[in-house]
């Protein structure tokens, strides 16, 4: 193992079982933290025409550009107003960085992979796609959010077909 | 460039390609000019020869490096005696063979291939021309035919007009190694070393020492070396017998001069493994034929000290950052702290500082643009083999061709412009009877032209051939399944348009440069993938022009910024005409509540920005806001905005990846403040007013 593999090793290890909650509404999620990059308050986002609701636009995060996703509207829930509580914890996946708005970020916590159960399935009528797992650590449910199903979207598939 | 590659090999690419492409071109040239090759062409041509030679058997690449070898031979043939041939056709079949024969080598080490060639077809070629030569130059020697040959050259290029410098002594050494020594070559190269420290000239069997080979050869034969000194012969072999490993040394003085320049032919590979390092490795004096060899050598030496070649990420890196400081400069000196401040030295320094930095802003962007020449050029030689192969006569013309574009521009139109400049000749093009018949010049011409308009650079390949017909395309898609649209409904462009349709080819039979009914749709990918539209106009019997139109991408660009509600939008400068505030009475509402404004006479559509992309809290009383008018070359058209902000120099940054093409908005740039101005794509906002 080559030192490069090595610290990119003890890396992932430290991240392991890691996640970021934050909360929406009045349920808890939970995001596996090798995706986070940063959280930044929130900041006035310009808008940019014809796109979906649920992407408010693009802010300018230190000379990057980068799409902000209002989770909440995702999830098809009614519109909040930003407050000083709101957050936009900015996540990089496959090398694509993308802001996502929540309501509040609450804490960094381990959850062991066998504390996660899998959703139900599609087929007992739970149709939530964009929860991959539940956990329950120590006395509170913690929905852990499926970062690419959030990107991924019918409406922008179309969109990149225009 | 693939970057997994070695950079050593990488750089051998590089320069080898630059290298092959010099060399057609001076060939091109030639051929063009009728009187065959200039002395200094030669000069040029035997230049390149030797250093690809040189590079390619460094890395190594042994089909490269023997077929430049035999090159060598042929140019070196035509500078001794430049009239021995008077068809100088085989000759440039023979280099153009060549050419494509070591850029597809190339390729394949691109590749992380073995260049596996096989060049033997092409050098028994140029060994039959070399006999020729022989032949007709040396009649009544064809005995001596060899030697013959050999030696003028050495003369030629290797003995100094006099050795002056009398105490130059000449040595020939032997070494042998003692058995079982391990890396024999190694130990070898680190004598030569030393020796070379001491020698004013050198030379050694075998000569890649720093191939394993050689060690074995130095095994059987032992070590070679050929050198002058000036000290005494007992200095000499004192260190040759001092150095490790040694079982036995020969050392005996060359007295004739001549004898001993005749190993020198080979000191050339020598002298490129070593990468040209020392300045002037000989002091060859100023004999009349050889200077000019020797110029070229340091030609070589200056050229490759004044161009450096750096990875397109960098230049890249550097253009996000020079961005950025254009951007914090305006930060710096419109700062709101500073105004109604009477602060005229910092006025003075901002002003300089502005200046130095617009100089550093063009310069940064100017390097990553290069001229059309090169992928142009490149273009000769394809209408050149064209119009052999397919026995047209064609008569290329290229205008333009110091246009720059974005180097990655010039990579990804290089496949499309062949292709195109191919199907011009191949389908475009009628054979000289053909011509004749339609009462047209026998010769036929095309057209290659760059030139910049707007913020595009247009490159148009236009021929005066049969033209596209209409009808047999329709028909041909329509049989193809492509359309099943009916005739009326379709225009002229849009019928075109289908050419560009993967597996689509009018041409019945198959030749061996177009027809295949690929090469369209490649076109139209690579040119999509630099955001660039390719329109075709033609008329049957007169001819076809096709216009690649292709965004320059510059990264930097003046624009003016207007605001729409909360947000902030950019128009790039050179696109607008004017910018005024209406009268309620010059606006004309037509049936369908289109707003159209006149100008001098002239009608102007006008399009809302804040109704085209909703946006909420805007001025909506056109006499309250700006019309800007936006002029394009076939429909101008006016937007509406509330008001205008100001001019700037704006750093056009791509929308994030993943909203993908938005349409209307061609990007977004940061302003001074460092909120986010979309840039307003003014070809698509007309296009949706069309619709």
């Amino acid at each position: 193992m080559s030192v490069e593999e090595k610290d990119l090793y003890i890396e992932e290890d430290t991240q392991k079982d890691k996640y970021l909650s934050f909360v929406i509404g009045s349920e808890e999620y939970a995001i596996d933290i090798k995706y986070v990059t940063e959280i930044i308050g929130f900041q006035p986002i310009t808008e940019v025409p014809e796109l979906p609701e649920y992407i408010k636009g693009i802010i300018n995060l230190r000379g990057k550009i980068i799409p902000i996703i209002d989770v909440r509207l995702r999830f098809k829930k009614v519109f909040k107003e930003y407050t000083d509580r709101t957050c936009v914890i900015v996540i990089n996946i496959d090398s694509l960085d993308v802001g996502f708005i929540v309501d509040g970020v609450s804490e960094v916590l381990s959850i062991l992979e066998d504390q996660i159960v899998a959703p139900p399935s599609a087929e007992t009528g739970f149709s939530n796609k964009y929860i991959k797992g539940i956990a329950k650590n120590r006395d509170q449910v913690k929905l852990i959010l499926d970062c690419y199903r959030i990107l991924e979207s019918e409406d922008l598939e179309k969109l990149v077909e225009v | 460039m693939n970057s997994n590659l070695e950079p050593m090999v990488e750089l051998f690419l590089f320069e080898s390609r630059q290298m092959i492409e010099q060399l057609e071109e001076i060939t091109m040239n030639a051929e063009g000019s009728e009187g065959g090759f200039s002395e200094e062409e030669l000069q040029n041509l035997f230049r390149i020869a030797h250093t690809i030679k040189g590079s390619s058997g460094m890395m190594m690449i042994q089909n490269i490096a023997n077929l430049t070898h035999s090159l060598e031979d042929i140019f070196c043939m035509l500078q001794k005696n430049p009239e021995v041939f008077t068809d100088y056709s085989e000759i440039y079949e023979v280099i153009f063979n060549s050419i494509d024969f070591i850029s597809k080598e190339l390729d394949k080490i691109a590749n992380n291939q073995e260049a596996d060639g096989d060049h033997s077809s092409i050098v028994s070629k140029i060994s039959v021309l070399r006999a020729l030569e022989e032949g007709e130059s040396c009649e009544n020697m064809k005995s001596q035919g060899e030697k013959q040959k050999e030696e003028p050259k050495e003369e030629h290029f290797y003995i100094p007009k006099a050795q002056s410098t009398g105490q130059e002594r000449y040595f020939k050494a032997h070494i042998e190694f003692e058995e079982n020594t391990e890396m024999i070559n190694i130990r070898g190269f680190t004598i030569v070393n030393e020796l070379e420290s001491m020698s004013e000239q050198l030379t050694h069997y075998p000569e890649n020492l720093l191939e394993e080979k050689a060690g074995e050869k130095i095994q059987q034969e032992g070590l070679h070396i050929f050198l002058s000194y000036q000290g005494e012969q007992e200095d000499l072999q004192e260190v040759l017998e001092k150095s490790l490993y040694v079982s036995q040394v020969t050392l005996e003085e060359i007295t004739n001069p001549k004898e001993f320049y005749q190993h020198f032919d080979h000191k050339k590979n020598f002298q490129e493994q070593k990468g040209g390092k020392e300045e002037k490795p000989f002091s060859f004096g100023e004999a009349p034929q050889s200077s000019a060899k020797k110029e070229t050598g340091d030609e070589t030496v200056i050229k490759s000290n004044k161009m450096i070649s750096v990875h397109t990420e960098k230049l890249d890196m550097l253009m996000n950052l020079v961005g950025e400081l254009v951007v914090s400069e305006t930060l710096v000196s419109e700062n709101p702290d500073l105004e109604g401040l009477s602060i005229n030295n910092f006025r003075k320094a901002s002003r300089r500082h502005k200046k130095i930095i617009n100089e550093l802003q063009d310069i940064s962007m100017s390097l990553r643009m290069i001229p059309l020449t090169g992928t142009f050029n490149k273009m000769k030689r394809i209408i050149r083999d064209m119009s052999r192969e397919l026995d047209k006569k064609v008569d290329f013309h290229i205008r333009g061709e110091e246009t720059e574009v974005d180097k990655n521009v010039v990579d990804s139109i290089s496949d499309p412009l062949m292709h195109m400049i191919r199907n011009a000749a191949d389908h475009g093009i009628e054979p000289e009877r053909e011509r004749l018949e339609k009462g047209k010049e026998g010769t036929g011409e095309i057209i290659l032209s760059a030139k910049n308009v707007g913020s595009e650079v247009w490159i148009q390949i236009k021929d005066d051939g049969r033209g596209l017909d209409v009808e047999k395309i329709y028909q041909k898609a329509l049989d193809k399944g492509l359309t099943d649209i009916p005739r009326e409904d379709l225009s002229e462009t849009e019928i075109f348009s289908f050419i560009f349709s993967p597996s689509f080819s009018t041409k019945d039979s198959v030749s061996e440069f177009s027809g295949r009914g690929v090469g369209m749709d490649v076109v139209h990918q690579n040119i999509d993938r630099v955001g660039g539209k390719t329109v075709v106009e033609s008329e049957v019997d007169v001819g076809t022009t096709f216009t690649i139109k292709i965004p320059l991408t510059l990264a930097i660009i003046p624009g003016m910024t207007v605001s729409v509600g909360d947000g902030f939008y950019t128009v790039p400068i050179h696109e607008i005409g004017e910018c005024f505030r209406p009268k309620a009475k010059d606006i004309i509402r037509d049936e369908s509540e289109n707003e159209v404004i006149l100008i001098r006479g002239k009608s102007y559509p006008i399009i809302r920005i804040h109704e085209r992309f909703s946006v909420p809290n805007s001025v909506t009383e056109l006499h309250r806001g700006v019309l800007v008018m936006i002029e394009k070359e076939m429909n101008s058209y006016c937007i509406f905005v509330d008001a205008l902000i100001g001019e700037h120099q704006v750093v056009v940054k791509g929308l994030p990846q993943y909203l993908n093409k938005v349409q209307g908005v061609a990007g977004c740039s940061l302003l001074g403040s460092g909120e986010i101005s979309l840039i307003l794509d003014t070809e698509i906002l007309s296009r949706a007013e069309i619709l």
